[in-house]
């Protein structure tokens, strides 16, 4: 006859959780020993049935294989040009390690990677050599570019605002409420619009880059632009006016204020069409 | 109509996924209700929330979720709760469920609906549980039975009693997955029937239909193809003891294109027929594990382009 198992709910689940997530007790936890306080529950056969067709092992590892793969798969969703640009098999064990190390706290799965780019830098497989590669730079750069995206798409913002036109008082003008910027090593938007255009891209060599991605009307769009071009979109992010941002381009980049007011009216009304404006 | 717990029959419904928003806004397709992950939702404020809203305001929805983790004996999650009910607000839906499960403890997240030991400590846990979430929501919440791969040695109450007890501790209703009740009974080597026959049939507010994929020795809640032939028939009973439940049918993973996920929903009317028999005989295989539900990501789309 079978002896009863008595487990306390929580003592259950600490032990539970434990398997799923060290499977092969890398931490050096033996899940038993979260049990201690129950009676007779030595071994995962005394805690789990065995059926007709499995051990209580086996059913216990659907639950073990399928708690990683489920994550695994979300950091391939959240970052497929990643997951492109490392291959399948090195993106995976970066991904597994990466969950190891950092488990879920929030019941919001588009947070998950919101490490990842961290771990990378933290677990650069150059981290002991004085030369390091460029790829991983690379990589860890597109790491959180994807991430960005996927957090300005979700982003709480005002939505309700008028777009400038080409008549709108150049005083007035802001950046529309989700416009961020960004500053690569790497031609990194080009590679990731490549890949999701199915364009199959090689790894690129390093060059530096600048886009601008914004969101209206809940829908995103991304700009590449120049240094110049950063530089001046940066002051207004940073709250600067226009005619403010101006003056300052112009006396940083040592040009005339006509030569500047030429090159000005052009992008202006670029960003316009862009829908970069508001006002 | 009204039925239990003064919950509307909504027909049968289908589970809004975002590959489909745009069909669905373009062509108001003729389908009774919509289901939405809630999870998917309550914490985005782009597009795919204000696609929501739009569909909310044409047709009924119902909002599902996957976090509440009502074993868990963790703390219970007010800031989901909170952010819940501020989607709740906004939407409107008919009702809430989750599942009869736990998803993690000390704060982390396995994203999994991880099964209970059913006794009289986790009975009395799960019903002081949703006695504390319905207070907070002001509604009933609706319970699903989960698709379980293990049982425990310590479970001393069969799960349809474990239900039906809870259900008659909290006022909650059922939602009733029959394609879990399947699922769960050929990995645990219980009778599917004994199991349903057992239900508080007054108590079932709503069904869940899915394909699964079966592994030879066990089976994997895919929701990722068609209804097995199996489940249409343990849904056929459980139809005529339960015929004002709404009918929803869920699919998660290879989505297809809306009119074939419509008309799979569509084929149990004929098995809301006791009469009705398949004649086909279906091919059943076993094939690599996918991975089960639930996954709730939002597929994003960058429609940006261009360069200067
Ligand atoms: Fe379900």
């Amino acid at each position: 006859m079978e002896e009863k198992v008595t487990i306390p709910l929580s003592s259950f689940q600490l032990w539970m959780q434990q398997l799923l997530l060290d499977p092969y007790q890398q931490t050096n936890v033996d899940p038993k020993s979260l049990l201690q306080d129950s009676f007779n529950a030595s071994s995962l056969e005394a805690i789990v049935h065995h059926s007709k067709r499995l051990t209580a092992s086996e059913h216990i590892g659907i639950y073990q294989r399928s708690y990683i793969a489920r994550l695994r798969n979300c950091m391939s969703q959240q970052f497929s040009a990643l997951e492109y640009a490392l291959g399948e098999d090195i993106f995976c064990a970066f991904a597994d390690d990466y969950l190891a190390s950092t488990p879920s706290y929030n019941y919001n799965l588009s947070l998950l990677g919101k490490h990842f780019s961290d771990y990378l830098e933290e677990n650069r497989p150059d981290a002991a050599e004085e030369i390091k590669e460029d790829w991983i730079d690379f990589i860890i750069e597109l790491a959180k570019f994807e991430y960005a995206i996927g957090v300005i798409f979700e982003e709480k913002a005002e939505e309700e605002y008028q777009l400038a036109d080409l008549n709108s008082d150049e005083g007035k003008l802001k950046l529309v409420p989700i416009c961020e910027l960004f500053k690569f090593q790497f031609p990194v938007r080009k590679f990731y619009s490549d890949f999701k255009n199915e364009k199959k891209p090689s790894l690129p060599f390093e060059n530096e880059s600048y886009c601008v991605v914004i969101r209206h009307k809940f829908k995103l769009a991304v700009y590449d632009i120049h240094k110049d071009q950063y530089e001046f979109l940066s002051s207004l992010k940073k709250g600067m006016d226009i005619p403010t941002a101006k003056s300052k381009f112009i006396e940083n980049q040592k040009v005339t204020t006509a030569e500047f007011e030429n090159v000005w009216t052009r992008w202006k009304a670029r960003w316009i069409e862009a829908k970069l404006f508001r006002v | 109509m009204p039925n239990k717990l003064g919950l509307p029959n909504l027909g049968l419904g289908l589970g809004l996924r975002s590959q489909h928003f745009d069909h669905i806004l373009k062509k108001s397709p003729e389908v009774d209700w919509f289901e939405v992950i809630s999870e998917n939702f309550m914490d985005s404020h782009g597009r795919p929330r204000q696609i929501l809203k739009q569909i909310a305001e044409r047709y009924p929805v119902v909002m599902h979720g996957v976090s509440m983790s009502i074993g868990s004996t963790d703390p219970l999650n007010f800031e989901y709760l909170k952010s819940l009910k501020t989607l709740a607000d906004e939407v409107n839906p008919a009702w809430i469920s989750d599942h009869l499960c736990w998803t993690g403890v000390l704060t982390t997240n396995s994203h999994d609906l991880l099964p209970l030991p059913l006794n009289d400590e986790s009975l009395q846990h799960v019903c002081d549980r949703i006695n504390q979430i319905q207070d907070y929501l002001e509604r009933p919440l609706i319970i699903e039975n989960p698709s379980t791969y293990a049982t425990f040695k310590n479970s001393t109450i069969p799960e349809w009693e474990f239900l039906r007890i809870m259900t008659e501790e909290t006022g909650c209703g059922l939602l009733l997955d029959v394609n879990n009740v399947f699922v769960s009974s050929f990995n645990n080597d219980f009778d599917p029937v004994e199991y349903i026959n057992g239900l508080p049939h007054d108590k079932i507010v709503q069904m869940h239909l899915a394909g699964h994929q079966n592994c030879g020795n066990y089976i994997i809640d895919t929701h990722d193809r068609e209804v097995n032939t199996q489940v249409w028939k343990l849904f056929q009973m459980t139809y005529q003891l339960a015929s004002d439940a709404s009918i929803l049918l869920e699919w998660d993973g290879n989505i297809p294109a809306f009119d074939v996920y419509h008309s799979e929903l569509l084929k149990s009317k004929k098995y809301m027929d006791p009469t009705f028999t398949e004649s086909a005989q279906e091919k059943i295989y076993a094939d690599q594990e996918q991975v089960s539900n639930p996954l709730n990501v939002v597929s994003l789309e960058l429609t940006g382009h261009s360069e200067y």
